[in-house]
């Protein structure tokens, strides 16, 4: 049996919609609340447990000596964003922000560091 | 008229992931096949065995991007059956949303794919556009797109607040009303008729002979899944309906998905409905005793095992992992068997292959050229 295909209506009523992408780069949409992207870190509430670089699945956290106290230095090139280390800390240090557009070109800004910090 | 050898693969326009097929064919019709698994072997057996639980449980996630929740939630319960921790009502509830949301979007992408191998682009253009819809609501459950990192031991990461649980029964309302559609468009459609019923043919006998499992099964008569037959998590209070055909075509294994797709949407609105307040998480271990842990979920290409062995230590002493793809590759080479060269793709689509899970174990013996499965009982009799 031929006759016309059922998803004609669809597909014509489509054509006169507006297309259900967005023009990304100049119109953006918001991630919604809880999102993980780029960590954020209270640096004044870090004891230096290190408790955030054992958990981490991905080996991005490493503890560097800043001022004869040790902090966490995130390096966002390996991060998985599973967010295990604002979990496992224990004092809330680590939150997540809902920065996602990460792309750089150099490596350092990749880095969430502590004040003070030089490489 | 003799044979010949037509190769497939491991790259090849037809499949979305590198894996070997070597088709024995007599004019147009394939009279055997030989697969040749392992191009994507990662070692995350092994691997998993080097990392603590905590870390673990992320790399599992990993095995498969499309069924991460199944994945996370296997191993996470395998866990608690080892350590003797029941995670809290409200967790329980909300492991079903996130496992059915899943679902959700793995079948829609599977009916989109299977719409565009056999050259409907406006179905596939279509259903890829509506599971966007539950790829944001998963987004907004558990924090990510794809990988949720939602389930863990003794509970899960977060709550639903009320505003999401609103949200969610609007969005699958209008889902379901759309999907409603495409199961017509499945079941009517001449174009889609044509080039299924009837092709890659499971008898009821052979799938339950090759341990097919999952839709697979279900498509050709086997009443079998794990939500009924094992309940976990909450479906046991869920009233669940099993979905199951009796043809055992390609047909039959798209339709048990898109009904399967209503009935995860039905899932998801009785969870939200049922859901006891309470605590979400409960306070687990990082130490997992000696012992054995195994735990089966429903994922939604079939049964997905995990069998952990604890040795009192934060690592595990041995992890199994035996994913639905790769138990239901005998039963793919059947239906190949007596088929067209055409219909190869519909016939591997509909079996919603996942290769990058199936090579995480292979038992081929390169020079003898042979494989071997290890069923379920297999599995439960050498505990």
């Amino acid at each position: 049996m031929v006759g016309l295909p059922s998803m004609l209506k669809e597909v014509l009523s489509n054509v006169f919609k507006r297309p259900f992408t967005v023009k990304y780069p100049y119109q953006r949409l918001e991630p919604p609340d809880g999102f993980r992207g780029r960590h954020a870190v209270d640096w004044s509430k870090c004891i230096g447990c290190g408790v955030c670089a054992r958990d981490c699945p991905a080996f991005a956290i490493e503890l560097v000596e800043v001022e004869g106290r040790r902090y966490p230095l995130i390096d966002l090139a390996k991060c998985i964003f599973c967010y295990q280390c604002a979990d496992s800390c224990p004092r809330g240090a680590i939150t997540p922000t809902k920065v996602f557009e990460l792309a750089t070109w150099r490596k350092e800004d990749l880095l969430v560091k502590p004040e003070k910090y030089e490489a | 008229m003799s044979a010949i050898d037509l190769v497939i693969g491991p790259q090849h326009p037809a499949l979305h992931e590198p894996e070997r097929f070597v088709f024995k064919v007599e004019g147009e019709t394939v009279v055997d096949v030989e697969p040749r698994i392992g191009y994507v072997h990662r070692g995350i057996e092994k691997a998993l065995e080097n990392r603590d639980y905590v870390t673990g449980l992320y790399l599992a996630e990993r095995v498969c991007g499309i069924c991460n929740v199944a994945h996370s939630l296997c191993f996470v319960q395998a866990m608690e059956d080892i350590c003797g921790i029941e995670p809290p009502e409200r967790a329980k509830y909300l492991r079903v949303v996130a496992h059915e949301l899943n679902r959700i979007h793995s079948h829609l992408l599977l009916l989109g794919v299977a719409g565009e191998l056999l050259g409907f682009m406006t179905l596939f253009m279509l259903i890829w556009r509506d599971r966007e819809d539950v790829m944001d609501l998963i987004e907004r459950l558990t924090g990510n797109r794809v990988n949720s990192a939602f389930n863990v031991v003794g509970g899960v990461r977060r709550d639903l607040d009320p505003k999401l649980a609103e949200d969610l029964k609007k969005v699958l309302e209008r889902l379901k009303a759309k999907v409603k559609r495409y199961r017509e468009v499945f079941a009517e459609d001449p174009t889609i008729r044509a080039r299924t019923v009837g092709v890659g043919l499971l008898s009821r006998s052979r799938a339950i002979d090759l341990c097919a499992v999952g839709p697979t099964c279900r498509a050709s008569g086997v009443k079998a899944d794990v939500r009924e037959y094992r309940p976990y998590a909450a479906y046991e209070d869920l009233d669940f309906k099993l979905v199951w055909y009796e043809e055992g075509d390609v047909w039959a294994r798209l339709m048990a998905r898109v009904d399967e797709t209503i009935e995860a949407i039905e899932l998801v609105e009785r969870a939200l409905e049922k859901m006891p307040s309470g605590p979400v998480r409960v306070k687990a271990p990082r130490t997992i005793p000696r012992g054995e842990g195994f735990s089966v979920v429903e994922a939604p290409r079939g049964d997905l095992n995990y069998h952990v062995y604890g040795k009192g230590d934060v690592k595990p002493d041995r992890v199994k992992i035996r994913t639905p793809t790769y138990a239901n590759i005998p039963a793919v080479c059947e239906m190949f068997k007596g088929g067209y060269i055409a219909d190869i793709p519909a016939t591997l689509v509909s079996i919603d292959p996942c290769f990058a899970c199936t090579d995480r174990v292979t038992l081929v013996d390169m020079e003898k050229g042979t494989r071997r499965t290890v069923s379920v009982t297999e599995l439960l009799r050498r505990r």
